[in-house]
């Protein structure tokens, strides 16, 4: 279902079209919209939907369930598919491994097999232990574009592309949008890019969730001509096997990873790439998030288990605003 | 006779007067116990520039205002200090009085978090 709307209640007037993509509330908004802004949000609306379906593993005629139902067999796939394998092979070799899609084995093995009520306090009776990943060495997916037919391999392993095809989706819609007022937003939950100025004539402010649910944000940002990107075990968190378990998975030991981090937060010129390294971050737990956030030069903050905040000097010249714990 | 030894002796008159004045002027001047009269010199007359004295009083002027300029940094600093001071040990809050509330975050147009 899809909503549009004009309205005049901030500053500046804006269009706003809200719909449900990815298992996500999607909020597409235009500042002091032109002549094209409403096609302009046909076009981003199409555009996730577009990689919603061509993206995602939980419909079984999807184009990313075909291959994946072969995986060592070659698949000629549309371009959105073709792009986005493209776009998680760099990730994989950016990020030295730590972003591997192949962890699909170990989500389905625990359960996690469809769209999941996981606010219901989902359950998965599987086997009591974790199962450890197959040996594996570098994914290697290829990937060929001849004459505007693109055809996949994925390297005989399925893959899950969830956190980087919303990340993309978000870079695809904004890129629709780019021209369509004086400024636009895409918010896709997680995962949000932002242009131009924001409805109340400063730059877009964006709150960053407490992860324990609390009501108010732990930091406000202004952004502008950016994306950015959150990974939390909030939500996607259940029990496999007598254990809790998260959608945030080590490749390297097959375990859920983050030890003592509960979430984080990057912003990056591209939502996509936002994505990717808000996972890299994860994965180095709560010991290690800001050696690796300051050595990569990321603008980060994080969340521990316990609540404390810790964010990169570069993310501090974007906060506007910090919840006081007193 | 006696006429012409008249006129003689009358046209003789001014000639004693002169020797006779000349004689009490040299004498004056050679009066050895004639007190030695005061040598006075006149000392030059001072002369002022009126362009000069206009540029003492304007430099005069300036000393003034630039002491009265130093005496208000004075007063400023201290004003300063003082309201530093101020800030850094805040006021103990009395017992009814509570703690102010923290700024509420701005209006945000997007949250980041958890999704899926």
């Amino acid at each position: 279902m899809t909503e549009t709307r004009g309205t005049t209640t901030t500053s500046r007037p804006v269009a706003t079209r809200t719909l449900r993509a990815m298992a996500s509330p999607i909020t597409l908004m235009v500042v002091e919209p032109g002549p094209s802004a409403q096609s302009c949000l046909d076009r981003a609306e199409a555009v996730i939907r577009d990689v919603a379906w061509t993206c995602t593993r939980f419909e079984p005629d999807s184009p990313l369930s075909r291959a994946n139902a072969e995986p060592d067999s070659w698949h000629e796939v549309p371009a959105t598919l073709g792009r986005a394998v493209q776009e998680a092979a760099g990730a994989h070799t950016s990020t030295a491994g730590l972003f591997d899609p192949r962890v699909l084995d170990l989500l389905l093995s625990w359960g996690y097999d469809r769209t999941l009520s996981f606010a219901d306090g989902f359950v998965h009776d599987g086997a009591a232990t974790v199962p450890k990943p197959d040996a594996t060495g570098p994914w290697r997916p290829r990937v060929i574009e001849r004459d505007g037919i693109w055809r996949i391999h994925l390297g005989g392993r399925q893959i899950d592309l969830g956190g980087i095809g919303k990340g993309l989706a978000v870079r695809w819609a904004a890129s629709e949008l780019a021209g369509a007022g004086s400024g636009f937003m895409v918010d896709a939950g997680g995962d949000c890019a932002f242009g131009g100025i924001g409805p109340e004539d400063t730059a877009w402010n964006v709150g960053v969730e407490d992860p324990a649910g609390g009501p108010e944000p732990l930091l406000v940002l202004a952004l502008t001509d950016t994306g950015c990107a959150t990974s939390s075990t909030r939500r996607l968190r259940w029990r496999s096997g007598g254990k809790a378990v998260h959608h945030l998975v080590d490749p390297r030991t097959g375990l859920p990873g983050g030890d003592g981090l509960a979430a984080v937060t990057v912003v990056a010129a591209d939502p996509a790439w936002a994505e990717v390294w808000t996972k890299a971050l994860f994965l180095a737990g709560a010991a290690g998030v800001r050696r690796r956030a300051e050595s990569l030069g990321l603008a980060a903050a994080w969340v521990g288990d316990d609540g404390v905040v810790g964010s990169t000097g570069l993310l501090d010249a974007l906060t506007i605003w910090r919840l006081d714990h007193g | 006779m006696t006429t012409d030894r008249r006129w003689v002796a009358l046209a003789l008159i001014p000639a004693a007067a002169g020797v006779f004045g000349a004689s009490v002027s040299w004498a004056g001047s050679h009066d050895p116990l004639a007190a030695a009269a005061p040598t006075t010199v006149a000392a030059p007359l001072r002369t002022l520039d009126p362009a000069r004295i206009a540029q003492e009083q304007q430099m005069a002027d300036l000393a003034a205002q630039v002491e009265a300029t130093r005496l208000r940094i004075v007063e400023l600093q201290a004003v300063l200090a003082a309201q530093t001071a101020n800030a850094q040990v805040p006021a103990a809050p009395s017992p009814q009085q509570a703690a102010p509330a923290p700024a509420p975050a701005p209006k945000v147009q997007a949250v980041t978090g958890a999704s899926g």
